[in-house]
């Protein structure tokens, strides 16, 4: 059954800002707060001269941010392409 | 010649209202960062001045949805533009005056609607485009940006729930610079967008534009240039109200708030959706709020904000249809009407302000 609103609503495009909004603001909610786990971890580590550790979380701080950053540049590309 | 005049005046009003939209909006996008002390006033405000600029130039979607998708192009002619932008104005400054944080955009849309109907009746409103492309969204985009706020203050939470708080603290506090940044140029994107669609439309109904033709940049710099001044002078009324009466807030909260509304806005802007970005911002600052503590939201002030938005699409209706009542009196196709009624906002607006500093300097005198 076809909903009454659907050919006054664009049900698909609506579905897209929702899903791209949860992926958006949730992803990269937790991608910053992942990296800055990483940046606390890096300073507490290196502070204890366990440098592997340390290597550990800078890594997952760079991977984080970047995830970070990809995300916004990979948005706005796709806004200004249309 | 007389038409050109009429079209001058409508331009210069809709730039007016960029203005006054920027002008009412900063807390919108300034607010969370200023109460965290993410940034200082003067610096955050600077910073989404020049980001709301550059935001009006991310996409045009939205002013499409304005120029073609609201009313119907054909039968709206200048003088309808103008009633709905001053019917826009003026509920955007009746709200300022009293400190709550309405939308402009509905505002805009409301003065429009309320403009064309008086003047030509419901044949000039496309009925499916105000539901679909207005009202479902203006539903939605609230309750999306609560959403996506709680969801990300919870998971951030548990994130670094193991974590000293002067790290976490320090980390969200230099976060919260990124996303006011993509707050500043989602509202310069979806913001700047309308006026340029309100301009697109008063350029068609006087003919110097086929309604087929793309939007001028003319057009696109002076509606970002108007919305970035605008924004730069700032609300300081109602930053009071977004950034502190609504919840306090802590960096994370900040940070996830500004996020949410970001993506929701950016995300709606890109299938045209002319959003209200202080009901999207409104609702992720809520449910930053109340994911962390249902009782830390000052629902009573949540509560008023509400019915300021309830009332924004009628309220701006009613007096865009009056204003272009009284405009048409004095011709359809002369700039007389609009001249008065410009005299008329002007003087109502000189005596606000005088009224208002008179009765600051009293306070003034009273506690010294």
């Amino acid at each position: 059954m076809v909903p009454v609103a659907a050919p006054i609503v664009d049900v698909e495009a609506l579905a897209t800002v929702v899903a791209a909004s949860l992926i958006a603001g949730i992803g990269i909610s937790c991608a910053f707060s992942l990296a800055i786990v990483g940046a606390s971890g890096f300073a507490d580590r290196r502070r204890e001269g366990r440098a592997v550790a340390a290597a550990a979380s800078l890594l997952l701080m760079a991977i984080a941010l970047g995830v970070c950053v990809v995300g916004i540049v990979a948005g706005i590309t796709v806004m200004t392409a249309k | 010649m007389d038409s050109d005049l009429l079209l001058i005046i409508v331009v210069a009003t809709a730039l007016a209202f960029d203005f006054t939209n920027g002008f009412h909006d900063t807390a919108n996008v300034v607010a969370t960062a200023i109460s965290t002390r993410a940034m200082s006033p003067r610096i955050a405000v600077a910073f989404a001045a020049v980001l709301n600029f550059v935001g009006a130039f991310v996409s045009l979607e939205v002013a499409a949805t304005v120029a073609k998708g609201i009313v119907e192009i054909d039968l709206i002619t200048p003088t309808i533009v103008f009633g709905g932008l001053i019917g826009a104005i003026t509920w955007n400054l009746i709200t300022w005056y009293f400190g709550l944080p309405s939308s402009s955009s509905h505002a805009l849309i409301g003065g429009v609607v309320g403009a064309a109907l008086a003047a030509q009746g419901t044949a000039a409103i496309k009925g499916d485009g105000l539901l679909g492309k207005v009202a479902a969204p203006a539903v939605v985009a609230p309750l999306l940006a609560f959403v996506v706020a709680g969801a990300s203050i919870l998971l951030a939470y548990a994130i670094v729930a193991r974590l000293r708080p002067g790290p976490v603290n320090r980390g969200f506090r230099l976060g919260q610079i990124a996303s006011s940044a993509l707050l500043a140029v989602s509202h310069g994107t979806n913001d700047a967008q309308k006026t340029m669609g309100i301009i697109f439309l008063a350029l068609v109904a006087n003919g110097k534009l086929n309604p087929e033709a793309d939007v001028p940049q003319w057009v696109v710099v002076s509606a970002a240039t108007a919305i970035a001044l605008g924004t730069y002078v700032g609300g300081w009324r109602i930053i009071q109200t977004m950034g502190t009466r609504i919840i306090k807030m802590d960096t994370a909260q900040g940070f996830t708030a500004q996020g949410a509304g970001a993506s929701v806005i950016l995300a709606a802007s890109h299938f045209g959706y002319p959003l209200s970005t202080t009901h999207t911002i409104s609702g992720a600052i809520m449910g930053a709020g109340a994911a962390k503590r249902v009782s830390a939201v000052r629902w009573g002030v949540a509560g008023n904000i509400v019915v300021a938005w309830v009332l924004t699409l009628p309220a701006a209706g009613v007096i865009g249809g009056a204003v272009y009542g009284v405009t048409s009196l004095f011709g359809s196709d002369t700039a007389v009407g609009p001249i008065v009624i410009l005299a008329l906002v002007l003087a109502a607006i000189a005596a606000t302000f005088t009224r208002r500093a008179r009765r600051s300097s009293t306070i003034a005198v009273a506690e010294a």
